[in-house]
């Protein structure tokens, strides 16, 4: 039973994949980093708003009072931010985030939108999570309100880092049922390829974390209960 | 429990407009960060305050 004991301290390669996918997936999922990143995204658009309410300010100060008050306006701001918040989650590099911002929006809003990209690069490069379904509302006090949520997409660049730092031969690839990632991407236009993989990779992920955890409780309930 | 809120200001550097940016902390976590004219002032007026939050949490401070 030493024996036994002693393979306990060092764990097998499977053993280590299967912690390092947990820790992967727990990491990106955690719900207090989710509170964290909650409260960053927050913080993000308040800032935001302050920023685009001084500079119609400084421009033509008598439009802001009427502005300040509009839905759309404020729905502009918060659907802005998101798009920043998103495309400095999808790209490591600056370079690329900024094409993606150019050849998405219009200069100014390009230009805009790539102040915020860098904000959120500098204060919260951590928060590798997508933002979706941003909505906007007058509540009944009048004021205007948003909500959000999380979209938990790991996206491609972060699965190259995690594959890239495993020192073992881990290969997500390993993980991954090839036949419904081709058959997801049947008949998908060429241009909605990617979205459509990023989907069916992110539920095959979900589905994984979800065995993961159980496989786990499962040792944890083994090990819990008594040997002899 | 009352939240614990309080504002610090941080005159950011960046440009010749040397803004005034509000940032306020509740229970000493950053919740907003107001009276920035571009991007650049919210970035530089978060990283102060983290910094003096981080300052004012470190145990050598503790009395
Ligand atoms: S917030 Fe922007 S505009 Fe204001 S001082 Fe800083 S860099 Fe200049």
């Amino acid at each position: 039973m030493g024996k036994k004991s002693n393979r306990k301290n060092k764990p097998s390669k499977a053993e280590k994949r299967r912690q390092k996918m947990f820790d992967y997936s727990n990491l990106s999922f955690s719900e207090k980093h989710l509170d964290e990143m909650r409260d960053h995204f927050e913080i993000f658009v308040s800032s935001f708003w302050t920023y685009i309410s001084n500079q119609i300010k400084q421009e033509t100060p008598e439009k802001l009072k009427d502005k300040e008050k509009e839905l759309s306006f404020f729905d502009s701001i918060v659907y802005l931010a998101e798009e920043a918040w998103n495309i400095a989650v999808m790209y490591n590099s600056l370079d690329d985030a900024c094409d993606t911002a150019y050849n998405t929006h219009d200069p100014d809003e390009a230009e805009i939108i790539m102040g915020m990209i860098r904000y959120k690069k500098e204060q919260y490069p951590q928060d590798k999570v997508l933002i979706r379904d941003t909505e906007t509302q007058r509540d009944e006090n009048g004021e205007l309100t948003y909500s959000f949520d999380f979209d938990y997409s790991v996206m491609d660049d972060g699965l190259d880092e995690f594959e890239a730092e495993d020192d073992d031969d881990f290969n997500l690839d390993d993980w991954l049922d090839q036949k419904a990632i081709d058959k997801a991407l049947e008949g998908i236009p060429p241009e909605f390829q990617k979205a459509a993989y990023d989907h069916e990779v992110n539920r095959q992920i979900k589905e994984l974390r979800e065995k993961i955890d159980l496989l786990l409780q499962e040792e944890k309930n083994n090990e819990s209960s008594p040997e002899s | 429990m009352k939240a614990m809120t309080e504002e610090h200001v941080f005159q950011c550097t960046g440009c010749e407009s040397e803004c005034d940016v509000h940032v306020r902390v509740q229970d000493g976590k950053i919740v907003a960060v107001e009276g920035n004219d571009c991007p650049t002032g919210a970035s530089y007026a978060t990283s102060q305050c983290k910094m003096l939050l981080n300052k004012n949490d470190s145990p050598a401070k503790a009395k």
